[in-house]
């Protein structure tokens, strides 16, 4: 112990003062770069070798194709929502589903899925969907548990489910295909969509008050088919494009974004909602949220160059092989850890800093399914996303709950909001064990499963 | 915090250092709003990529003296790289935006509960202790590989673009843009220590600047 502590202490103090920062809410992004620089020095390691960071931030930031994908996505989830497309979406869907208890929960959960994708980060994705979906609801007069609970789990399911920024990331860094891991996540995310809505349609039917029907005097006076076609059928073959493209090869992630980005101006286009200001306020704030996003890289490279050269890849290989588990007790362990740090960490710092250190040690654990290389990553990614998901909702330390908090402007107490997730966070633990004990769920689609 | 209880030097403090934050700040911004556009046209050069590539055209021009950039001809090749080139002066320059914006995650458990001058000091020592030096450093360091590639003559493998010392300098200009525009936030963020009132001015500031 003594020996190990003094081989890494300096990896260990890295770490530790992370933490430290983190919690004293400077941004990570810059914190991870200055530490790096800050313990390079302390290292006494040689300034020549800090001169590669620049190097490596060329080519995994600025070089990077992939990394254009998550600025066009970002676009694309942006001009939806900012364009009111998203919201007469949300308007239609519950017209189709008014008649049954639930049904505008139902159609929450459905927009969470098509919607949140593209948005980025979890707490813009919580909040695009509270401010749209929860004043329909409480007026409708949802009760808070119900309506607070279906908008933070499906507003966080985005970035499982395809075309997640989420999963680009994780295909960067762990040097995996973009096209298998959305193909890996698609059963899953569906799967976890599927129980959301037979929670919600069973709970709405055992107690009908907590989710009342529509007064259906004042909805729009289209007929019903025709505003279908009119605000359905547009974003639905939007993402059938982009995803269609990608999970069939016939376009690189880029591509798609691309055409889904076009394709996001030209629904706006259509339904009128297209201007100047629209247009310019989508454009400023996507190229905020991405320059957050890959800062947060350029950052992580910095201080990953200096973590590792500390020996800090070690001294992580030495802490999880040390405790001398099985390969499913590590496989829990960095579940459990990961899990703990989503209540912490957005799930960019997460992917950029914990799964490049984890990653190694995975890969040579065997599972007992012949599962290996890039089979054994997908399904791990995937394990980590559904992790993610579950911790950012699970109470009281919850990412998306906190943001949820933020937009009901005191109409609803946390612990309203707590109790409202508790199903939900029981839905995500069953996804999750569903897909660790059947790896079947997540392989077979990419066609990975050996 | 009252007019009355301010010592003048305070007060005289907070308006220099306003004032010296805000053409900084300003200027991060204005550049921000600008470099914005560059996604649709990085947009556009993939779209454009996709059509030539669903024709079968490769080669689009070719002409007889080299220009900057394009060297003498330009194909779907210059096009693909042409992407990165925007993408990579986009998010170099947005991260100065973010910043201004303070759109760069914090984990703001503690941090939402300090006040408006507890938050001010975590973010001039962070900036002090950690942004700055990370931008000046890596730009410094960065400079050796700009210079190799000038000398070198690189350019594109797959005869896209030439003269990749163009954008290999974005890296550095644009850290040193971070750090200027760090500075800015450090002299704003000074005031509001001096003088706890200011935050009330900047927080208007700010609004305004998100709907400008």
């Amino acid at each position: 112990m003594a020996e190990f502590l003094s081989e890494y202490a300096l990896a260990l103090l890295m770490v530790v003062t992370l933490l430290a920062g983190i919690f004293s809410g400077y941004p990570v992004a810059f914190l991870l770069g200055g530490l790096g620089i800050i313990f390079a020095f302390i290292g006494d390691i040689p300034v020549p070798f800090l001169g590669t960071v620049g190097s490596r931030i060329f080519g995994g930031v600025i070089e990077n194709w992939l990394m254009i994908a998550i600025l066009l996505f970002v676009f694309m989830g942006l001009m939806l929502e900012r364009s009111g497309v998203a919201k007469r979406l949300l308007l239609t869907l519950q017209r189709l589903f008014g008649r049954t208890h639930g049904g505008l929960a139902v159609s929450v959960a459905i927009l969470g899925v098509i919607m949140a994708a593209s948005t980025g980060i979890i707490g813009a994705s919580v909040v695009m969907l509270g401010l749209l979906a929860l004043p329909v609801m409480m007026k409708q007069g949802y009760r808070a548990e119900m309506a607070c609970g279906v908008i933070a789990a499906s507003g966080t399911l985005g970035i499982l489910i395809p075309p997640s920024i989420m999963l680009v990331l994780m295909g960067s860094i762990l040097q995996i295909s973009v096209g298998a891991l959305f193909k890996a996540a698609l059963l899953p995310g569906l799967l976890l969509g599927g129980l959301y809505i037979a929670y919600l349609l069973i709970t709405a039917r055992i107690r009908p008050d907590w989710a009342p029907l529509a007064d259906m005097n004042d909805v729009d006076p289209t007929p019903l088919p025709l505003a279908l076609l009119r605000d359905l059928l547009g974003p639905f073959v939007l993402i059938f494009v982009v995803l269609g493209s990608i999970m069939a090869g016939i376009a690189t992630p880029t591509e798609a974004a691309a055409i889904g980005a076009l394709g996001s101006l030209l629904l706006a286009l259509a339904m009128r909602s297209l201007d100047f200001a629209t247009l310019r306020e989508a454009v400023r704030e996507t190229s905020r949220t991405s320059a957050m996003i890959l800062f947060v890289v350029i950052g992580a490279t910095c201080f990953s160059v200096v973590f590792k050269r500390l020996g800090g890849d070690y001294m992580i290989e030495e802490l999880i092989t040390g405790t001398g588990l099985g390969p499913y007790g590590l496989m829990l362990l960095i579940m459990g850890l990961i899990f703990v740090l989503g209540f912490f960490l957005e799930w960019i710092e997460i992917s950029f800093v914990v799964l490049p250190l984890v990653a190694p040690v995975v890969e040579v654990l065997d599972f007992g399914y012949g599962l290996s290389g890039q089979g054994l990553l997908v399904w791990f990614a995937i394990l980590v996303a559904i992790n993610l998901q579950t911790s950012f909702l699970t109470p009281p330390f919850g990412y998306a709950l906190f943001y949820l908090k933020g937009i009901t402007e005191g109409q609803v107490s946390i612990l309203t909001i707590y109790r409202s997730i508790i199903p939900f966070v029981l839905l995500q633990v069953t996804g999750l064990v569903l897909c660790m004990v059947f790896p079947a769920l997540v392989l077979w689609l990419p066609g990975l499963m050996p | 915090m009252t007019r009355a209880t301010l010592a003048p030097w305070r007060e005289r403090g907070a308006a220099v250092c306003a004032a010296l934050g805000r053409p900084l700040v300003g200027l991060g911004l204005v550049v921000g709003r600008i470099s914005s556009w560059l996604l649709l046209l990085v947009m556009l050069a993939v779209l454009t990529t996709v059509l030539l590539n669903a024709l079968g055209v490769n080669e689009i021009g070719r002409w007889d003296t080299k220009i900057l950039l394009f060297g003498d001809a330009l194909t779907i090749n210059s096009i693909t790289e042409l992407q990165w080139h925007l993408f990579g002066i986009l998010t170099l320059l947005g991260g100065t935006y973010a910043l201004h914006h303070d759109t760069h995650v914090r984990v703001d458990l503690v941090y939402h509960r300090l006040s408006p001058q507890g938050r001010a000091i975590v973010d001039v020592i962070g900036h002090l202790l950690m942004l700055i030096p990370f931008c000046l450093l890596i730009a410094w360091l960065s400079k050796h590989f700009v210079t190799m590639s000038y000398i070198s003559n690189e350019q594109s493998n797959y005869g896209g673009l030439t003269d990749r010392y163009l954008i290999k300098a974005m890296l550095p200009l644009g850290l040193v843009f971070l750090a200027v525009g760090a500075l800015g936030q450090v002299f704003a963020k000074l005031a509001v220590i001096l003088d706890p009132r200011s935050a009330e001015a900047d927080s208007i500031a700010d609004e305004g600047a998100t709907h400008g």
